[in-house]
């Protein structure tokens, strides 16, 4: 579809109703910060509240919507910074990755979270790597590999714990999966992982 | 050594270490916006606290109702300092208390327990 030239309600309304067809309650497509993190965040738990969403299920919804949300915010590949004045100002250096959530509930029931978010080409593989290496897992595993890790310290290249994704399919029981989308931009993979619950 | 009391924020706990009880409690939500930022100091602090020699018991209570992945990291450190003064000969205990329907985080405490086995491990439901 191409982008009207004018304000077009009729395209506003499709677009939502084709969020709303997906299930989706909310999204967020654009730049990225702990911001936003916090405001969806909260709106997300409030939603859920009003929802009446078994506890169980809206405590592992929020955990994973910070798990993945943190996960673009660290590791999207396409992101815009400005450095400060001062190079010393470390704090001060703004960098703006740019990413989509989405956070929804399909029509049997299942919640799911999802994010996407471009990678460098050349860190696809290893990617795909690390998730392979925790599927089919169980609870109890993902339980004592997170331990393991947390113990042994972070993966090269990692900017948290490194545990993430453990944590995410931990508490989504197993439930997850993930898409490549190779060549989405120059030298750029789309990679979209979703937890359902 | 000095007390800690740090109160709780939306995204951080409130983090306290009292030195004459011997008490060091991490209570609330844990998702910093950074975590190094937030907990090096104070933890640093703690662990060294932790590490001296104890004549009586330490108490450390752990009571969040959610943590991060990268919370998950300065738990599993605290775990780490706390079972090898416990080695040491200290006599030191964790508190792990959840919320009476939270089998996740009842789980989780669980998890860390198997990191210690010179230290005490207590879960209490709330």
């Amino acid at each position: 579809m191409n982008a009207p030239l004018r304000l077009s309600g009729q395209s506003y309304l499709g677009f939502r109703k084709e969020l709303a067809d997906r299930g989706i309650v909310f999204s967020y497509s654009g730049f990225l910060n702990e911001d936003i993190l916090s405001g969806i965040g909260n709106a997300l738990r409030s939603k859920m509240t009003i929802d009446g969403t078994e506890e169980k299920i809206s405590r592992a919804v929020f955990s994973a919507f910070v798990e993945q949300v943190q996960n673009v915010i660290r590791y999207s590949a396409e992101t815009e910074s400005q450095a400060p004045e001062d190079p010393q100002e470390r704090d001060a250096h703004v960098v703006l990755p740019y990413g989509l959530v989405a956070v929804g509930e399909y029509p049997d029931g299942r919640h799911f979270v999802t994010c996407c978010n471009m990678i460098d080409r050349g860190d696809t593989k290893k990617l795909i790597k690390q998730l392979e290496s925790i599927r089919g897992l169980d609870r109890k595993e993902l339980g004592a590999l997170m331990r393991q890790q947390l113990r042994e310290g972070p993966p090269e290249g990692s900017k948290g714990a490194g545990v993430g994704f453990i944590t995410i399919a931990r508490e989504a029981h197993g439930n997850w999966e993930y898409d490549i989308v190779e060549n989405a931009k120059d030298g750029f993979d789309f990679f979209s992982f979703e937890a359902h619950f | 050594m000095e007390n800690i009391q740090i109160p709780a924020a939306q995204r951080t706990p409130s983090l306290n270490l009292d030195v004459v009880n011997r008490l060091f409690e991490l209570e609330g939500e844990s998702y910093p916006e950074d975590t190094r930022k937030f907990y090096e100091e104070p933890i640093s602090q703690v662990v060294a606290f932790i590490s001296q020699k104890h004549q009586e018991q330490v108490i450390c209570k752990f009571k969040l109702k959610y943590f991060n992945s990268s919370s998950a990291k300065v738990i599993m450190d605290l775990c780490t300092a706390i079972e090898s003064s416990a080695k040491g000969g200290n006599r030191i205990k964790v508190e792990w208390h959840y919320i009476a329907d939270d089998d996740n985080m009842k789980e989780l405490g669980e998890e860390f327990s198997e990191e210690l086995s010179s230290a005490e491990f207590e879960l209490i439901e709330y």
